[in-house]
């Protein structure tokens, strides 16, 4: 994990073509500190790293952005507001060795951050 | 007009250990420039190197600070920038330790309070990210 304590992951099921995380958000984390002072929002950049660090599990090996097609944020979400979230994740390996990922955070039908992204290996940039 | 350091926090609500710009070079009605060197305490830090989390905030803190130098410049204090949209970013490199991220930034659209600005992310002239990014903005 990235950002030290940011989530917990409570369990995990299979539903059709997705992985659903259901995860914790811990409100004590140390990124709250400054995200924003005595006002704690979850930073996007985190749950997207969050995302993919589901995605790594999903594929078994670490993974990294390499492309975003389109990221929306159509909610603002906290973790006081909303402790328990789920991540589902739709990952599909290409032919070159990168995955498709398709990803959204939210609860049952309400989502509140959708991902299109093209994801990497970690390894295979290491050394550019 | 330039800031650094502590001068930043005039702009933007963000504190440590998520504030990801060192540097405003410039600040424009168009543009912004901004720079951050990657040190070992940077929370985005792994392996030795700037995740893609880290590059894409520091993207969104220029991004903030430049939709909110207007209220600024006409003495308001800084105001929260939410990330509303990504759209067509691509991330090239990883940027490692000691490395500065050198960010120029364009406003693409504004309108009623959502400001949409193209972004180009460089180490050591090389583009390591470049992307869209819609930004809102609250009062705080």
């Amino acid at each position: 994990m990235l950002i030290k304590n940011y989530y917990t992951i409570l369990d995990r099921r299979t539903d059709s073509s997705a992985e659903v995380f259901r995860v914790s958000l811990n409100k004590d984390c140390d990124v709250y500190r400054g995200h924003f002072p005595e006002k704690p929002v979850c930073p996007g950049v985190c749950n997207m790293q969050m995302i993919v660090e589901c995605a790594s599990l999903v594929a078994g090996a670490g993974l990294r952005i390499g492309s975003i097609k389109q990221c929306r944020l159509t909610t603002l979400v906290t973790p006081v507001d909303y402790p328990v979230v789920e991540v589902r994740v739709t990952l599909l390996p290409s032919d070159d060795g990168s995955y498709h990922l398709e990803a959204t955070i939210g609860q049952a039908a309400d989502v509140y951050l959708s991902l299109k992204a093209e994801l990497l290996k970690l390894d295979a940039i290491a050394n550019d | 007009m330039m800031f650094r350091g502590e001068q930043i926090y005039q702009l933007m609500p963000q504190r440590p250990p998520i504030v990801m710009v060192d540097v405003v070079q410039s600040l424009t009605d168009k543009s912004a420039d901004t720079a951050l060197t990657v040190k070992t305490d940077n929370i985005f830090v792994e392996n030795g190197v700037l995740r893609e989390a880290g590059m894409i905030e520091h993207i969104a803190q220029t991004a903030a600070i430049f939709a909110g130098y207007p209220a600024f410049r006409d003495g308001g204090q800084p105001r929260l920038g939410y990330i509303g949209e990504l759209r067509k970013f691509k991330i090239t490199a990883l940027p490692r330790l000691a490395d500065t991220l050198v960010t120029h930034l364009d406003l693409v659209a504004e309108a009623a309070g959502v400001t949409l600005v193209e972004a180009h992310t460089c180490v050591a002239g090389n583009c390591v990210a470049e992307g869209q990014m819609k930004v809102f903005l609250k009062d705080s």
